[in-house]
């Protein structure tokens, strides 16, 4: 009698003392998608989407509802949605945070703190930023999904994978690279599309920031090279012209490896490209040398565009090179490891593309002759 | 009691011990001034074998039989029956008597003599119920004992098979066989068996079932350590792997001893059909016996404590099916299980004409508009469907699925991922601890390599050179050196 006693004492205290017991019911709680945050005056207005979710003999409809406040800090804010709200909000599914322009400009350290400290926030929130105002972009038609945090965190997953002109920096990446020497933070902005009929948005250029605070934009046209300097490209479309002909290629394997010598930044890129599309001007001939020349020179000229223009304007170094430079040689970073970016601004830049056609065939459509290369 | 050499006064003792009873005969007759009495109960005998080859032999009888021991006499010259047995003890032939036996007293003799004329109405041998198999052998054991063994005998042609001969139950005196092959079996688990059966003092045995919950260590345990085929090709598998089996006289299942956790998992089906095949079957059954105990407390413990496990679609579609639910997902949960265990048994027991109701029942009231009445979530009736479909797939372990099951759902929705994996760490540890006649309950799981090839997987049978379980010390399969093993 004994022995069952204690053991059933010591099996209650096990269970006790593990202060495990976060029981809340699924329904009970609103899941929050997407978390928009502007900054107007000294308040912040914070816009969270929450979903109305109804189950009529088995239809299920959802709907998004958006939900704004405004406080003294960010928790203020959250909180006057709590009140607002009959369901304890869950932030465990949020996927995008979108802040506005302005709240970037004064640090977005304010938000990663609140993300870190809380324990329901998961660290693979992406955060976007806008010129217009969060709200208005999360009250705006989506495009194809009714949850705008699913859409919008899918649009960057797939631009990452299929078209590369961004690369998705999750929080954890962002605390990260906060914390290195040699590498500043740039992330995805977004943007609501006037010339549709509805207002939608879309991810445009890359905003380039100095430590948490926002600095500028990179435009779109060569911001999408950004992924082939920072050896993150994966597929991406890219057509090349001349008199004779017409070529778009889809990259298929791209690697970037980098080089410091003396003042001289060396960029050097492999890449193999498949061949989507060919238009011939003049005659069907197929020359895979000119072709891949026209990609060579395209490549190149883009990307040492991107690079000397953040050298210019920004003078801070988004790429990573520091970082990278310190990886492999870390007596070459060690002289600049305070001042990387000054360093960075004088670098000269060279950059050197390898381009390898996957079907590396040669071919005249009207005389019929095949040859391999 | 001694058997007199008054013809009258033996009768008349049988005639008290059955008194009122209508079907014992006494037929009385004489031969040369000598007078005989065959006694035997109506409906047990063969009649026309007891008329044409005990009565008439001694009617016919022309020769004088000697006075001194007629009985000797009467064996040898006069009987033509098979099967001749020789009392001189009284209480023998009482005993003999209802088993479908006769006998025979002679006037002035103090012996009797007890015929084997049995005969009565058996089930003939059909496919087992419970036990189907798609392949193989299709034969099933039925009521009778000698039918039972007959059945064994004719799969292992060997002299070694023996087979030990018990009585037990004070008062049904139900017969008993221990069969096993003399050079394989484990001499210790035998004397251990014997030992045990002995001790059983109980006056009815009806069923093997009254023998497995005596003589098993955990007697309270809803594991079964000793397992209950109704197949003589399993059995002969089980005991030319070195088990012992136990028959029971009036039971259709066979017992064998020692019985592991992983024959739960195993079909004679297995042995019959392709290895590939077979080994996926066994895997999917252990896979299937690990949720049917988990899939409703894993939901359970998801859905109210660890929100953020679950993808945001999913998520999404959970929270819309549960809005405005009456009950928490635990009490759902265990509610559901109930009606689901309502129908299995009433499905079990009721009588055939009722069937159609009860799928009517089942499938439409209570899956279909328990969701449209919004009682339950559709979710809910996915997952507890899931931990039926799986709990039906080992019928052996179910006792111990209802238990646990229900255990887990509830450390589930008090403690979330925490209590469940503390349910299933005890669980483990249970089974682990278990032990069936000496050897370990998991001996197949941790113990030599070698016997993994006819465990959760089942190796083809050219590369199963041993037997599979450690009982045995002749553990060779095949006449090679015990090196060459691999």
């Amino acid at each position: 009698m004994k022995k069952i006693l204690v053991s059933i004492l010591l099996i209650f205290i096990t269970f006790n003392l593990s202060a495990c017991t976060d029981y809340h019911e699924i329904e009970r709680s609103s899941p929050i998608l997407s978390m928009g945050i502007d900054k107007e005056k000294d308040k912040y207005k914070i816009s969270v989407e929450i979903l109305n979710m109804n189950d009529f003999a088995g239809e299920i409809s959802v709907k998004p509802q958006i939900i704004s406040t405004d406080g003294e800090t960010i928790d203020e804010a959250i909180e006057k949605i709590k009140n607002m709200s009959s369901e304890e909000l869950y932030f465990s599914y949020l996927e995008v945070i979108i802040l506005n322009e302005d709240m970037a400009k004064e640090g977005i350290d304010d938000v990663l703190d609140i993300i870190l400290r809380n324990n329901e926030f998961r660290l693979s929130i992406n955060l976007l930023v806008t010129k217009d105002d969060a709200q208005k972009i999360l009250k705006s038609k989506s495009n194809l999904q009714p949850i705008h945090g699913v859409e919008i965190a899918n649009t960057l997953k797939e631009n990452e994978n299929n078209t590369s002109i961004v690369v998705v920096t999750p929080i954890y990446k962002i605390i990260n690279m906060m914390s290195l020497k040699g590498v500043e933070i740039c992330l995805p902005s977004v943007k609501i599309q006037e010339d549709k009929e509805e207002s939608a948005y879309a991810i445009e250029n890359i905003a380039v920031f100095e430590d948490d605070k926002l600095k500028g934009y990179v435009d779109h046209d060569i911001s999408k090279y950004y992924s082939f300097a920072t050896d993150n490209a994966k597929k991406s479309t890219i057509s090349v012209s001349n008199d004779d002909f017409l070529v778009g290629g889809i990259v298929d394997k791209s690697k970037t490896d980098i080089e410091l010598v003396d003042n001289t930044l060396y960029v050097n890129l492999e890449t193999s490209i498949s061949i989507n599309e060919f238009n011939s001007k003049k005659d069907n001939s197929f020359n895979s040398k000119t072709i891949k020349k026209e990609f060579k020179n395209k490549l190149e000229k883009n990307i040492k565009k991107l690079i000397t223009t953040v050298q210019k304007e920004y003078s801070l170094d988004i790429f990573g090179y520091g970082l990278k430079i310190n990886k492999f040689n870390q007596n070459d970073f060690k002289p600049y490891e305070n001042n990387w970016n000054e360093h960075f601004k004088n670098l000269n830049v060279k950059v050197n593309a390898d381009i390898s056609l996957k079907d590396d065939i040669d071919y005249d459509l009207e005389k019929g002759d095949y040859s391999y290369e | 009691m001694k058997i007199s050499e008054n013809l009258k006064e033996n009768v008349n003792i049988i005639k008290q011990k059955y008194n009122k009873d209508f079907a014992v005969k006494y037929r009385s007759f004489s031969n040369l001034g000598r007078k005989y009495t065959l006694i035997f109960i109506d409906g047990m005998v063969n009649s026309a074998f007891i008329s044409d080859n005990i009565i008439r032999p001694i009617i016919r009888n022309k020769k004088l039989i000697s006075p001194i021991n007629p009985d000797k006499s009467l064996l040898k010259k006069v009987l033509i029956a098979n099967d001749i047995k020789t009392f001189s003890d009284m209480e023998k032939c009482i005993d003999d008597l209802p088993y479908g036996n006769s006998i025979l007293f002679i006037d002035g003799c103090n012996k009797a003599l007890s015929f084997d004329t049995k005969e009565f109405t058996i089930r003939s041998v059909d496919e087992p119920e419970n036990e189907k198999a798609a392949n193989g052998p299709k034969e099933g054991f039925c009521e009778n004992i000698l039918t039972n063994v007959s059945l064994l005998r004719r799969k292992i042609l060997n002299p070694d098979l023996k087979f030990v001969n018990k009585t037990l139950g004070t008062r049904t005196k139900t017969k008993i066989v221990i069969s096993y092959i003399e050079g394989i079996v484990d001499k210790k688990v035998l004397k251990e068996v014997e030992e045990r059966m002995d001790k059983i003092k109980i006056d009815s045995i009806l069923d093997v079932n009254y023998i497995r919950e005596i003589i098993t260590n955990h007697k309270r345990s809803p594991f079964k350590t000793a397992g209950t085929f109704e197949k003589p090709d399993t059995i002969a598998g089980k005991i030319l792997e070195g088990r012992i089996a136990i028959f029971v006289d009036g039971s259709p299942m066979v017992m064998t001893v020692p019985y592991l956790f992983i024959e739960n998992f195993q079909t004679s089906d297995d042995y019959y059909l392709n290895y590939y095949y077979a080994s996926i079957g066994r895997v999917i059954r252990v896979i299937s016996y690990y949720l049917t105990l988990s899939i409703c407390a894993i939901y359970v413990a998801m859905t109210s404590f660890h929100k953020e496990l679950l993808p945001t679609n999913l998520a999404i579609s959970i929270t819309a099916s549960r809005e405005g639910m009456p009950m928490s997902t635990a009490m759902e949960c265990i509610l559901m299980i109930l009606v689901f265990e309502f129908l299995r048994e009433s499905g079990a027991r009721m009588t055939t004409s009722a069937s159609p109701a009860l799928g009517i029942v089942g499938g439409l009231v209570i899956g279909q508009s328990a969701v449209e009445a919004r009682l339950v979530s559709a979710p809910m009736i996915i997952i507890v469907a899931m931990s039926a479909i799986t709990e039906l797939m080992i019928p052996r372990l179910k006792s111990t699925t209802i238990i646990f099951r229900f255990s887990l759902i509830i450390l589930a929705s008090l403690f979330g991922f925490y209590g469940y994996f503390f349910g299933m760490l005890l669980l483990v540890i249970y089974i682990c601890s278990l032990d069936s006649f000496g050897m370990s309950y998991t001996a197949d799981i941790i113990g030599n390599p070698l016997m993994y090839k006819d465990s959760y997987l089942r190796f083809p049978w050219f590369k199963i050179r041993t037997r599979p379980i450690d009982m045995s010390k002749n553990k060779v399969r095949e006449d090679i050196n015990e090196k060459d093993i691999s």
